[in-house]
């Protein structure tokens, strides 16, 4: 990994956007649970652990919650450029997550229905990080799984290239032997699971728990939306609920958002498009 | 009956259970979540014996689904850790389709490369197999003669008759597990019965490969092209539940999970799924099998014809897990039907060029 002294600890900073903050709130549980690996990290940032700031160069910068106001774009590019290595932290920082909502209605109404004086705030749509800057590691899920945070930190320090899945949840899934729970034909209750078209990482945490998986961990590789949304409509589910599956976590990403349109044809408000 | 050893009848399995999990870490096929699973059984436990088309096969015993394959520490040189694998294993009321998948992971495993982890369960393993006296709706099993009943390749063998069970021992582990077990001995009239319910199993089996087994081969060659590969495809959700359900997958991963310390480590192992994009990358990232309709075609076709050219066993046993665990039921023929069913998938190649008329033949969509 470019620059990055592995014989020292990683010099980190965590930073919070548009988000819960909970991404933070399972970093302070993973040291408890993880000290070991958290060794490898010295944070120089981190305002929900400690209240004094450090002026220090940092090497790491751990960046949770999406992009809502013009300020928070001038803040991302300055941390960029300090940072030698920058990580989309959690849902809402690789794809909007629940903040990315209001991003499917007017921007005007959703800020009506919150300020009693819309004109007194500065809001644009929630984006995600890479929409701004270039991100080298997404942990992705609301919140962070424990082992895959494990992984990319012992990974970075190690410099090497991190295992980060790209295949769907199903694989996680069925690999513990669990019931699918989209297929119950004759079954109890019917659901609309994300799984063959999520990214899998979560050691498929809901599925294994008998509730469907709502997407949080955004699009794998090569998913086949027309087909999810073909299953959902054949189990009789609305095409509103289908819009809301999709757009729950990781609308903003090209594929769920395919989905989420799949019904209405209109062009989503927020339609984004990776470089090829 | 070929053994040369007896028959016995058996009033209820417990006593038989309890025999084996004195001696074994015994497996057998419970109920869960409303399906049937392989788990540790307990001489109390209610086994379902009869088709029992469990989620995972039989094979996550032998190969397990993670594995470390050994631990490593550097310090001064190199130093590994291998596990002990001489425990003692049982695998009871599996499948004949299942035993008849074990024998050809038997010869990817054990035939010219052996891999010493699955080989060394798998001599450690005591199959007490249950012949099926109904075949379950998803299953072809009759198509390649992998069931319902089982001739050979077991320790003991358990059929389902109207007043308990009957007991074949195949081996003389198998008869030394039951020594001093007091039991019955089989009359002539509890053999007629076996004949009779496999005999009405076999026939109440609708479900059949519409091409004859050693026909595949050609088959596929001479569809390798076909439109149909086309459609199909197109509904694959690429999810990799079909190969991991499949009691002949064998395919995994190996990958090293490097401890804090940055000095010790384990090697690990975990199955790993051709229909899955990233399954045939190599360095700087090209793939093999970019396109969906590739990795499809590749899992079919692998299955019912390449493998018995690799390995001279079939690599399909019809026991219909990938038609139950797919989650894609597209339409077919005016019905819905599992994507990943291959009889299916054979009737759609058996379907003239001209019905899909003059749509060009796309290579699917890009990944």
């Amino acid at each position: 990994m470019a620059g990055i002294n592995t014989n020292n600890r990683v010099k980190t900073a965590v930073f919070k956007f548009t988000c819960c903050a909970g991404c933070q709130f399972a970093l302070l549980y993973f040291f408890d649970q993880l000290p070991e690996t958290l060794e490898l990290l010295d944070f120089v940032y981190f305002k929900m652990a400690r209240r004094k700031e450090l002026d220090e160069p940092y090497d790491l910068a751990l960046i949770e919650g999406g992009i809502s106001t013009p300020e928070h774009i001038e803040q991302l590019k300055r941390i960029r450029k300090q940072a030698k290595i920058l990580v989309a932290f959690g849902a809402c920082a690789a794809h909007g997550g629940v903040p990315s909502i209001k991003d499917w209605q007017r921007e005007l109404a959703v800020e009506a229905r919150v300020y009693p004086d819309p004109l007194l705030i500065s809001s644009i749509k929630v984006s995600p990080v890479d929409e701004f800057v270039k991100v080298d590691h997404y942990l992705r899920g609301c919140p962070i799984d424990e082992v895959e945070f494990m992984e990319l930190i012992r990974s970075i320090a190690a410099g090497k290239k991190p295992y980060i899945r790209e295949h769907p949840v199903c694989v996680e899934c069925k690999l513990r032997n669990n019931i699918c729970i989209l297929l119950m034909r004759e079954g109890v209750q019917e659901s609309m699971c994300l799984g063959p078209v999520t990214r899998a990482g979560c050691r498929a945490v809901c599925t294994s728990n008998m509730r469907a998986c709502f997407g949080c961990r955004g699009p794998m590789s090569n998913p086949n939306i027309p087909e999810m949304v073909r299953t959902f409509k054949g189990k009789g589910f609305s095409p509103k609920d289908i819009e809301m599956r999709f757009t729950e976590y990781s609308g903003l990403s090209n594929e769920f958002s395919e989905g989420a349109r799949a019904y209405y044809g209109r062009k989503a408000p927020y339609y984004r498009r990776k470089a090829a | 009956m070929k053994s040369k050893f007896e028959a016995f009848k058996l009033k209820n399995l417990s006593i038989l259970i309890e025999a084996v999990s004195q001696k074994y870490r015994t497996y057998g096929p419970v109920a869960k979540d409303g399906e049937h699973a392989f788990e540790i059984i307990e001489p109390e436990s209610k086994l379902y014996l009869g088709c029992a088309v469990t989620m995972l096969p039989a094979k996550y015993i032998l190969q397990p689904v993670w594995q470390d394959l050994f631990s490593f520490k550097l310090g001064d040189g190199f130093q590994i850790e291998e596990p002990r694998l001489d425990e003692k294993l049982a695998i009871f009321g599996i499948s004949p389709c299942d035993v008849n998948a074990l024998l050809a992971l038997d010869q990817v495993f054990g035939g010219k490369f052996v891999d010493p982890y699955y080989w060394k369960r798998r001599e450690n393993t005591l199959i007490i197999a249950a012949n099926c006296t109904e075949v379950a709706s998803e299953s072809f099993c009759t198509s390649w003669n992998t069931g319902p009943e089982l001739h050979s390749n077991y320790d003991l063998l358990l059929t389902e008759l109207s007043d308990g069970y009957l007991l074949e021992i195949g081996s003389l582990e198998g008869e030394n597990v039951i020594v001093g077990l007091n039991l019955i001995k089989a009359t002539q009239a509890d053999l007629n019965e076996k004949m009779a319910r496999l005999d009405s199993a076999r026939t109440n089996a609708k479900k059949k490969l519409p091409v004859a087994p050693d026909d595949l081969h050609q088959f596929f060659r001479e569809r390798f092209d076909h439109p149909a590969w086309v459609p199909n495809s197109d509904v694959c959700f690429s999810c990799g539940n079909c190969t991991i359900v499949c009691p002949t997958c064998y395919c995994f991963d190996i990958r090293d999970e490097i401890m804090p310390s940055r000095s010790t480590g384990v090697r690990r192992s975990e199955w790993d799924s051709c229909q899955l994009l990233e399954f045939a990358e190599v360095g700087f990232g090209a793939n093999f099998r970019r396109l969906r309709i590739d990795r499809f075609k590749h899992r079919t076709i692998h299955k019912l014809s390449w493998m018995k050219q690799q390995y001279g066993l079939t690599g399909c046993v019809g026991c219909g897990r990938c038609v139950r665990w797919c989650p894609s039921w597209p339409e077919r023929r005016g019905r819905l039907t599992s994507l990943a069913d291959p009889v299916e998938i054979i009737a759609d190649l058996m379907e003239p060029l001209d019905k899909y008329g003059t749509a060009e033949i796309s290579r699917g969509e890009a990944a």
